[in-house]
């Protein structure tokens, strides 16, 4: 509320000003869950994804009065948003270090995913193991690109339409719908790999007894 | 029976599962899944992937403490140009008018002239033409001296016309300039017209005689710092002379 001395176009300044921070925090808003998938989606894990759009952010606002609209503002955010992502998973790569032997953690994690049975077989049905099914689906993910990877995430969990995901990534909205689709034909082979493993594995076992009897 | 490496089948997957198969295709799938149980495993399979990014990568809608943050810094930083006290746009306003005054008047003192002169005689016919009729029909001397007076500088009288001539009034129909000021005069039921303008206006295309006129004769005097035209059809001025300054 202005004061009965400030003059009118003193208050519609700050009136203006007010509603382009506003029109920023909304679009800002609106727009974090998607630059969170993106950031998610070049790291190739949630975890540091929310430091990642917050970090990018910092940079941004320092940035904002360059842009004409809080539209445009959120656009070069997403840019940022990967750089920041590229820039803490090539630390991620550089700081590796093994904190035990890793012939020791590649024989206990080879233990757990033997014994690890999240999807029976014939059914398709969850079992108690589904914990391990979530884990292999994250170490699937590594082998997809990041583009693939990012355009998988806002299609599957953010419902984003190809034309948004063409849009908000800068890339033909044909590109887009290419990555979502061999991306998720790539899980599907991998994991239906690791599940024709898991059920050789089952079967021998279960066979084994009866054969030394 | 589903194959994997089937192409076909691939993209009739990915388009249900995008929900884009026509209506028939959407049916004909349908009626397969029921008798083709690795085709219905593989996207029992795909709803379970996608079911754990969903558990990997949920949404995270901004905390409103960071929204609060990032609003704090942006109208900080975005909106300072605003918050600059009103003087400053004051003073600035004023800068950028003078800057603009300047150059206004740098382009005029480099301008070319606006008016471009029109010869006499073609005026001459072009009155003629329209009924020789005076824009100011000016019968009080005093008057007549005020419109020299503020156009030319110079206050004229008209002196008594003999027998035959008279003055039907006042035009401004250019000529040397916008200011040229004229008489329109009857002798002996012809017409005839005084121009009259600053000695500075004078222009040599004015007494240009065009081919079409060739039957007008043009007078030229100069006095009191002005400088008189007249175009008549006589051989020698009938009412240049009777115009004197006051």
């Amino acid at each position: 509320m202005s004061s009965p001395q400030e003059p009118i176009s003193e208050s519609i300044q700050k009136l203006s000003a007010h509603s382009t921070v506003v029109e920023y925090a909304a679009h800002y808003e609106q727009a974090y869950p998607r630059l969170t998938a993106v950031a998610a989606g070049v790291l190739g894990r949630q975890e540091g994804a929310e430091d990642i759009v917050q970090e990018a952010a910092g940079i941004a606002v320092s940035k904002a009065k360059q842009f004409s609209s809080p539209h445009a503002f959120v656009a070069w955010m997403v840019g940022v948003v990967r750089r920041c992502a590229l820039n803490e998973r090539r630390k991620t790569y550089r700081r590796r270090t093994y904190a035990a032997d890793p012939l020791d953690i590649s024989e206990v994690a080879d233990r757990a995913t033997c014994e690890t049975q999240s999807v029976d077989p014939s059914s398709g049905e969850l079992l108690a193991g589904q914990i391990g099914f979530t884990d292999e689906v994250q170490d699937a993910l590594q082998y997809l690109s990041d583009d693939a990877r990012c355009c998988l995430l806002l299609r599957v969990v953010h419902e984003l339409s190809y034309a948004e995901i063409a849009e908000l990534l800068g890339l033909p909205q044909g590109t887009a719908m290419s990555h979502v689709h061999r991306s998720r034909q790539e899980l599907r082979r991998r994991l239906g790999l690791t599940q024709m493993a898991r059920d050789r594995d089952s079967n021998s076992k279960a066979t084994t007894p009866d054969a030394l009897s | 029976m589903h194959s994997p490496n089937n192409s076909e089948d691939q993209r009739i997957i990915e388009n249900y599962l995008d929900d884009a198969l026509m209506p028939h295709e959407r049916r004909e799938l349908e009626e397969r899944l029921l008798c083709d149980p690795q085709l219905a495993s593989e996207i029992e399979l795909q709803r379970r992937i996608d079911r754990s990014l969903g558990e990997l990568f949920p949404l995270a809608p901004a905390t409103e403490e960071h929204v609060a943050t990032i609003v704090n810094r942006v109208s900080d930083t975005s909106p300072r140009t605003l918050r600059f006290p009103g003087r400053i746009w004051w003073v600035a306003a004023a800068a950028v008018g003078g800057v603009l005054l300047a150059w206004v008047f740098s382009q005029e003192r480099n301008a070319e002239p606006f008016f471009k002169p029109i010869p006499l005689t073609q005026v001459y016919a072009s009155t003629v033409a329209q009924g020789f009729e005076p824009y100011y029909e000016c019968e009080d001397p005093e008057r007549f001296a005020q419109v020299f007076a503020s156009r030319q500088g110079q206050p004229l009288r008209l002196l008594a016309m003999p027998a035959g001539s008279r003055m039907l009034g006042l035009s401004y129909p250019g000529g040397l300039s916008r200011d040229t000021t004229a008489i329109l005069c009857e002798v002996d039921g012809i017409p005839v017209m005084v121009f009259v303008d600053r000695a500075t206006a004078d222009h040599s295309d004015a007494s240009e005689v065009l081919s079409e006129s060739s039957d007008l004769n043009v007078f030229r005097e100069e006095r009191d710092g002005l400088v008189f035209y007249e175009v008549t059809p006589f051989d020698s001025p009938r009412a240049l002379e009777f115009l004197v300054a006051l």
